[in-house]
This record gives structure tokens, sequence and C-alpha cells, in this order.
């Protein structure tokens, strides 16, 4: 029996329909920051999805998105018992991981600032509110919850209603960098330039094979969803143009958290030991490799349990 | 720069002493308010839902124009900030006030834009009313109007829409509405003071900035740097500048004269080399692509039908009343915060406790801004302005008593932070009647308990950064490490 702990390492991409200053933090159309809901798609919701399923992706994903080789999904990659590979949890390994709860009167957890009242944009100090993490494996039937709270004191309190932020300080991020290494190979993309002038480069082709489909479309509904996906590509270059470095500088950019997590852990289903729901887990992660005109980002983390192998 | 005269304009003098000067820039900071509040009103109404009205490939165009429109209001922001900072950088107060909507600002009356024309025998412009109008097609027209240079600046393939959109045709100006009663006048503070009547007439905006600039450089020169400039920096410049502003600390001759070709460039687009996104131009191109629409889809309605110049005595709707009440609290809380700051901004101040321009820096940019005014009004277009059911719209009014306190800054009041707090918790107690309406649509109430919850944790935020200053982390966070650092 070895006591050490155990670091389940996940990462993957994430989906956030995120509406961006300078548009209000609930804004659902996005009508003055750098992202929106195109006409076609569902609007903006603010949720962070690191899983999204197939219907949901299918009005959202915009292309070239569903041709990509980045498939949206958080999952578990690799568990390291005192910084060994450790066969014992592999039980946990392709575990997808979620977010789960809701940040009223938003449907789901976010990166909350709220312009700057509970966090800061310019400072990319965004509280990841809730912070209920779920690792669920399908297969095996292993399953680790683990909630944080921001006050202790009183779980229940939303953010916006504790207003020292020394309390929840520990739930902002610890760090934020604009052209981090680690990102780029995560999300490959080097030429974070020639990445967006690509893309509005495609989405040039884009309207030109919609309008060659246009003119040989039979109904008036087949060419109003033709004109439709016309302008949606014209709106997406228009914001990459209009809001140029702001987009291109978040695809290299990440931000980091990490905290020991306050509130109720569970496990499910075999680690390969026994783990201690007694003691704080601890939780370190990072966002960052944004693409804002996919609302596309990466995240890469680790969850350490204190386990008792066998 | 001058804009070349006619024969028959008397030429606009630049100011030759202070107050001269401030009189001037307390016009321009008023012009620019107005402009802000009527195009963010035109901003509120664009749809954002395809409707039988409005396809969802017409939709992607309105938000590309809502985009726009809400980067030149930013901009007009920008103006009437620095318009401001100069004021405050000669030792005059800010002016945050302006004359209520619907007015016929002096310099927008068709005698005032002589100088638009190109010969003195050509048509004559058109008079140009503040109003507060959803968009439309002749709202993009007289957005565009406004913001002309002097026709010589039009390039020659734009310039007979503006002959045909600005100036008086045989059946009068088309884009500006039928009004059944004459607008008042706006007083002009450039009237004022002890300036005989006939000394100064107005001329176009554009002239008023190159008086300025002329008024500045004789001023630097009679009076020396350090008399003339014998204010403060605003603070602005604390301001983290993004979303296509820019803003710079103004206390001397050179960030002066930066601030007003900054304003006369994004404005009119004088001096911008081709293709130049000047606010004209932006207005321009959006009134020809809204042309083209209107053309094909004659249906087309890219805006909400607000009421035209809304009142807040003419809703009945109990909802509307107390949102529309609400929101006049809230930019009268708003402007007072503005003031506060402009007015008594002290560098020396502002690292020490109590942090009052920390406190005031930090709530009213982005989030009072963002997160009440433009977040309730978007609302108030979600409302019923009366019983047949038609939206209505955030009325931008300011009651004498407002207008009194802004135009004495200095006041005491506004280095009392709970005065800062009175004003705001009178938006919070008007959110809070409005979400226990029982009128209220239950789809609505969500949004307006956001707006609520973001108003007291802004009054929290003023109590709180008065107190202890900024929290560290919402200035600043530190680089990552990287997991293996070379060397």
């Amino acid at each position: 029996m070895t006591y050490g702990m155990l670091d389940i390492n996940f990462e993957g991409y994430f989906m956030c329909r995120l509406a961006t200053d300078p548009d209000p933090t609930n804004e659902e159309r996005g009508m003055s920051g750098y992202t929106m809901a195109l006409a076609i798609e569902d609007p903006l919701d603010q949720v962070i999805r690191l899983q999204a399923t197939a219907d949901w992706l299918k009005r959202n994903a915009r292309p070239p998105l569903p041709d990509m080789s980045a498939k949206v999904g958080v999952t578990v990659r690799t568990a390291n018992l005192n910084g060994a590979p450790y066969d014992g949890a592999n039980g946990v390994i392709g575990a997808n991981v979620y977010l789960d709860g809701a940040d009223f009167p938003l449907p789901g957890p976010t990166f909350e600032s709220r312009n700057s009242t509970v966090g800061s944009d310019d400072s990319f100090a965004f509280v990841v509110n809730p912070f209920n993490l779920r690792i669920e494996q399908d297969v095996t039937g292993v399953k680790l919850t683990a909630s944080d709270y921001l006050e202790p004191k009183d779980p229940k309190l939303p953010l916006w209603r504790i207003v020292d932020p020394n309390i929840y300080g520990r739930r902002l991020p610890t760090c934020a960098t604009i052209g981090d290494t680690e990102v780029t190979e995560a999300v490959n993309v080097f030429d974070a330039y020639g990445y967006f002038r690509d893309r509005r480069r495609y989405l040039g082709k884009l309207i030109r094979d919609t309008c060659a489909e246009r003119g040989e479309a039979g109904s008036d509904e087949q060419r109003a969803r033709c004109d439709a996906q016309i302008e949606s590509y014209r709106s997406r270059i228009y914001q990459l143009q209009h809001w140029g470095d702001r987009v291109i500088n978040k695809i290299q950019t990440k931000v980091g958290w990490e905290y020991a997590i306050n509130g109720p852990q569970t496990v499910e289903g075999n680690l390969g030991g026994t783990v201690d729901i007694s003691r704080p887990w601890g939780i370190k992660y990072w966002f960052g490799g944004w693409d804002g005109d996919l609302l596309l980002g990466y995240m890469r983390g680790t969850l350490a349990v204190p386990i008792t192998s066998t | 720069m001058q804009a070349a005269t006619l024969p028959n304009v008397k030429p606009f003098p630049p100011p030759h002493d202070k107050p001269t000067l401030a009189a001037y820039l307390t016009e321009a900071a008023m012009l620019e308010h107005q402009f802000m509040c009527q195009y963010l009103y035109a901003a509120f109404s664009l749809k954002k839902q395809p409707d039988a009205t409005c396809s969802a490939a017409q939709l992607e165009i309105v938000r590309r124009w809502a985009s726009i429109i809400y980067m030149i209001a930013r901009q007009e922001m920008e103006h009437l900030s620095i318009a401001n900072s100069l004021l405050t950088a000669i030792g005059t107060p800010p002016w945050f006030g302006h004359y209520n909507f619907p007015t016929q600002s002096r310099w927008y009356q068709a005698k005032a834009l002589e100088h638009k024309k190109l010969a003195a025998n050509g048509p004559e412009p058109c008079d140009f009313p503040f109003l507060m109008q959803a968009f439309d097609l002749p709202v993009a027209r007289r957005f565009c109007c406004m913001e002309s240079p002097t026709l010589k600046y039009v390039a020659e393939r734009d310039r007979q829409n503006v002959l045909d959109w600005c100036y008086q045709g045989p059946s009068g100006c088309a884009c500006v509405p039928v009004l059944n009663v004459p607008l008042p006048v706006s007083p002009s503070f450039v009237s004022g003071g002890n300036l005989p009547p006939d000394t100064i007439a107005p001329g176009t905006v554009q002239e008023l900035y190159a008086a300025i600039a002329s008024g500045l450089q004789y001023l630097n020169q009679k009076l020396g740097s350090k008399e003339l400039f014998s204010g403060h920096q605003s603070g602005q410049s604390q301001i983290p500048s993004e979303y296509d502003i820019y803003l710079f600390s103004i206390c001397d001759l050179d960030t002066a004269l930066a601030g007003v070709r900054l304003i006369t460039t994004q404005g009119e687009g004088i001096d911008a080399p081709p293709g130049y996104d000047s606010h004209f131009q932006n207005y321009y191109d959006i009134a020809v692509e809204f042309q083209a629409i209107r053309e094909q889809d004659p249906a087309f309605q890219a805006g909400l039908p607000l009421p035209l110049d809304p009142q807040s005595g003419q809703y009945s709707n109990p909802v509307t009343v107390e949102a529309v009440a609400t929101f006049i609290e809230g930019y009268a809380a708003l402007l007072y915060m503005l003031a506060g700051y402009y007015a008594n901004y002290s560098p020396a101040e502002y690292n020490r406790p109590p942090y009052l321009f920390q406190a005031l820096e930090q709530t009213v940019f982005g989030p009072t801004m963002t997160m009440l005014i433009r977040s309730l009004a978007e609302l108030i277009t979600q409302l019923p302005a009366n019983e047949s059911g038609a939206p209505a719209g955030p009325v931008f009014y300011l009651a004498p008593g407002v207008l009194e306190l802004l135009s004495k800054p200095s006041d005491p009041v506004f280095f009392d932070i709970n005065f800062y707090v009175a004003s705001l918790n009178r938006v919070k107690v008007g959110l809070g009647k409005v979400i226990e309406s029982p009128g209220l649509k239950p789809e609505l109430k969500p949004k307006f308990e956001y707006v609520h919850q973001n108003v007291w944790r802004i009054m929290a935020n003023l109590e709180y950064i008065y107190e202890n200053g900024t929290y560290n982390k919402f200035l600043d966070l530190p680089s990552c490490p990287q997991d293996e650092p070379c060397g």
C-alpha cells in the first residue's frame, strides 16, 4: 500500500457562446463585442461547455470546425501516482470532464466578471462560477465529483453578493499570459496572424461557394438559407477585420487557476486504491487558445486526489 | 483645419481669452453628448431577432450596423471625454449636461451650415434637429449629414448623395421627419457671457474645433503653457484603451491639439487618408447599403418602431413608467459620477485613502454604462409603451435639478461617496419595483433581475473601493510560469 497523490490529467477543446465587452455580459446576440450568435444559431448563453452533444454542435459549430481535427470534449488522458503512470487508475482514462450547475440567471457555469464588477475583463480576472467538477467514465463506472464554495461560511451566497474580493480571491486566476508556448502547442497555432488570415480566406471561399449554390437553388426557401449563410460568413469576416489583434492574440493566451477544493467531494468506481475525500483535493487548470470566431478554446488541468493505493 | 469660407459667410473667430475658449469647449462637450444619445437610441432600436420584416440574412447586416453605430457612440463618448479633459486641463469645470431632446442645435440649423455649401448659390442645407429616433434609412442619412464635412472634403463619387440627402430639395429635407411643432433652439454657451450677440455666429462643428485649435495655439503663445494649462489632468488616461477608443492625458498644447485632431479625424474624416472609416463615411456606407436592401425588399425594417422623442409622461403601461423613471435616475447617477470624477480628479489623491477616484473610475465607465444604462435601455425596448403594445424607448431626460448639480461639479457633494451611492440606490429601488410588478412579462424578469444584481454590486463596489482601493488581481495578473522553462 502506498499513500500518495493521484494526478488525474485532463484536457481538450471546450466551447463557450460568450458575449464580449463592450456588450453586457448577458448579451444574447452580440451587437458590439467581437463575439456574436449568428442569426442561424442559438443565442449566446455564456455557458462553459466542456462537452457538447451532436445536436447542439449541429446548430452551433461553425465551419470549418466540423471538418477540423479539433473535437469538442475535455477528457481524462492520463493518471499518475506520485508523478509516475499508475495502471490502477486506468478506469478513469477517457472519462469526460464536466462543469455542472448554473450561474443564475445564466443557464450554466460561466467566466464571471460582470463587466469588471466581480472580476476584471481587462486583467482576465474571471471566476469560473459555479465550480462543480464532475469526471465520469461511462464504461468503467468511475466517477468523481468536487464542488468548491466561493464563501464556505455561506455556500449559497452568489458571487455578486460577496463584496470583498479577498473572500473569493482564491477562485480568481493565478496567472495570465499572452503568447504562451504551451497553449501554442496545444492548439497547434504557431502563426496567430496567419491562422486568422487563413480563416478570412476560407470564409471568402465559403461565400463564393454558397453564392454558386444559391444560383442553382430551386426554391425561395433554399435561396433564403443561402443568403443567411452568406451574410453569416460576412459577419464573421467583419468581426475578424474590425477587431484584429483583440481576436488574434487570444489564440495564444492562457489564463490559469489553482486552488484547494473546499466543498463536498465524492468518488465511485475503481481508482486502484482508497481516495481520501476528507482532505481537500487540489485543482489546477487553464483555459486558453481562444478562437473568438469559432467560440472554441482549449482547457488543460489536473485534479490531485490523495489516495492509498492497493 | 479651417474650412474654406464663402463670401457670404462670416468667418468663425477663434477664442482669444480663456473664458471664451472654455465656452467653446463646453459647447463641444454638449454637442458630443447629444450626438452620443441620438446614436445610442438608434442602436437600442436595432433588431436582435429575425422577423417578418427582417430575414436572417438581413439581421446579419443589421448586426454589423449595430457594431458600427455602437462604435461611433463610444467614440462620441471619447470626444466628450476629450472636450471635458481639455476643460479640466485649462482649469474649467467639465460639462456633462445637455439640453433635453428634442431640440434644434444652433450648429445644425440650415443657416449655420452655410459653410457646407460648395458655392454661394448652391442648394441650401437642411436643418438637422437632434431627435431620439429609431433607426431607419432617413435616420442613417440624417446621421451622415450631421457628421458630414464641408462638401469640398466629400469624395467626388459621394457628393451627389450628400447633396440629395443633406440639402433642401423640391420636397424639402427627406431625412428629417415632419415635426408638428417647431423645436426649441438649444441655448449656446458660445453666445453667452459678455460677447455682443452678433460677435459669433455658429458655424459647423468642424469649424468649432478648428477655432478651438487656433485658440489653443494663440493662448498658449499669449499666456504661456503654464497659465493656459493651469488645471488638472482628468484621469481618463488611467482607463485601458481598447474598443476603438483612444484616450491620453491632456496637459499641454501638443496633447490638446492631438485631442482636437482625433475628434475631427474620427468624426468628419478631416485629413484622413482615403478609405478611412470616419463617422461620416460609416453612416454614408450604411445609408447606401440600407437603400440597396430597401430597393430589393421595400418591407425591410432594421429597427423596432420605438417612439419618436419619447417623454416619460407619454407612457401608460405601469411597468414601463417605472422602468423609464428608473432609467432617468440611472442616467443622472452616471453623469454625477462622471462629473465628480473629471472635475475633481487628482493624481495625488488617486492612490491615497479614501479612494474616491478609484471608486468612481472602477464603477462608472464599464459597469454603469454597460450593465446599467445600456442593459436597461435595451430592456425598455422590450416593454410596451401603451395599450397598443408598441415598444417603448428610453428617455435621456435631465431634470432642472440634475442640470443645476452638474453645473457645479466641485460642490462638496461630489466628494461625498454617499451622494453617488444614494443616486444608485434610487435605481436599485426602482428596478426592484419593476421586478415585483405583476405586469412584467415572465421572460423579462430574469433580465431585469440581472440588472438589479449588477446595480447592487456597483453600489457595493463604490463603497468597498472607496475604503480599500482596487483589488490587486483586478489590476493585473502575473504571467503563467512555463512548465519547463528553457535555460
